[in-house]
């Protein structure tokens, strides 16, 4: 038995489909698995994901605060959104970047599937 | 006078009683097992700034006569941050998001997910760790799946940078 490169695209594909947002937000605690929201969001980042590029076995996401967006916080949280029921799939914790309206910010993750 | 088949069942009988005893304990089914996991890669957030592009509402960039519609212009794409998941960097050669290709000479493989080094050649990467925390070291594991680079932080202010390539 082996699992098929159709197989594997048919589960790519799906988590893809469920990728739904992304949003910062200026906590700065440490990240762990047990977490289920940012710690501090910024309501007006919550945006629907720019990209979600599909490729190989490999999904980039994107996700853009605008010129108009969290002006004034230092963002140092970010999460990716599910479609379905708005569950939250990660959290990313980096040194705090102070966003302001001459600048706009892009995340950009990466999720692969793979066999082992 | 035995039966033919009594004579067989006293052959039978005979075979039995020599050798192992009959058990179904050794009996392994073999299972081909497949794994499959989901792997979160590295985030790295970017920054761009508006430059003189006009940009309508902007309180600077929206002004009429400041920023000339249509020949403005919006700054480069730098780089602010890329961090892992466990401070755990892996390149399995899929793509070439994270190959300086620049100072790479030996063959990114992304069809094969390998690289490929003649004598004189070398493989670097790009910022695969990049925030302002110390790096006190970075350890490297090479395996069929790729490379799996690790890095250490010391909350202790250690000087030892705050960028990690891998060259």
């Amino acid at each position: 038995m082996v699992l098929l490169d159709t197989g594997v695209t048919v589960l790519r594909d799906a988590m893809s489909s469920d990728f739904s947002s992304g949003q910062a937000g200026t906590g700065t605690f440490p990240t762990f698995e047990t977490q289920t929201s940012l710690f501090t969001p910024v309501a007006t980042t919550l945006n629907t994901l720019s990209t979600n590029i599909k490729s190989k076995n490999i999904i980039t996401l994107t996700h853009v605060v605008t010129i108009a967006e969290a002006n004034g916080s230092t963002l140092a949280e970010w999460e990716i959104l599910g479609n379905s029921d708005g569950t939250d799939y990660n959290r990313i914790v980096l040194s705090g970047l102070v966003k302001s309206s001459t600048t706009e910010i892009t995340m950009i993750q990466v999720f692969s599937i793979t066999r082992i | 006078m035995s039966t033919l088949a009594q004579l067989g069942e006293t052959d039978q009988s005979t075979k039995d009683n020599i050798g192992t005893r009959d058990s179904n304990k050794d009996q392994i089914l073999l299972r081909n097992r497949e794994s499959v996991f989901i792997e979160e890669g590295p985030t790295q957030i970017q920054q761009q700034l508006i430059g003189t592009a006009f940009i309508l509402g902007h309180s600077a960039n929206g002004v009429l006569g400041t920023s000339t519609l249509g020949a403005g212009t919006l700054g480069s794409y730098t780089k602010y941050s890329v961090v892992n998941p466990d401070k755990t960097f892996h390149e399995h050669f899929r793509d070439t998001d994270f190959r300086d290709s620049v100072n790479t000479t030996g063959t990114w493989d992304t069809t094969n997910f390998r690289v490929e080094l003649m004598i004189t050649d070398q493989m670097q990467t790009g910022s695969i760790f990049y925030d302002y925390k110390e790096v006190s070291g970075v350890k490297i594991t090479a395996s069929t799946s790729g490379l799996k680079i690790r890095t250490q932080i010391d909350e202790q202010n250690f000087s030892g940078g705050r960028e990690v390539n891998l060259t």
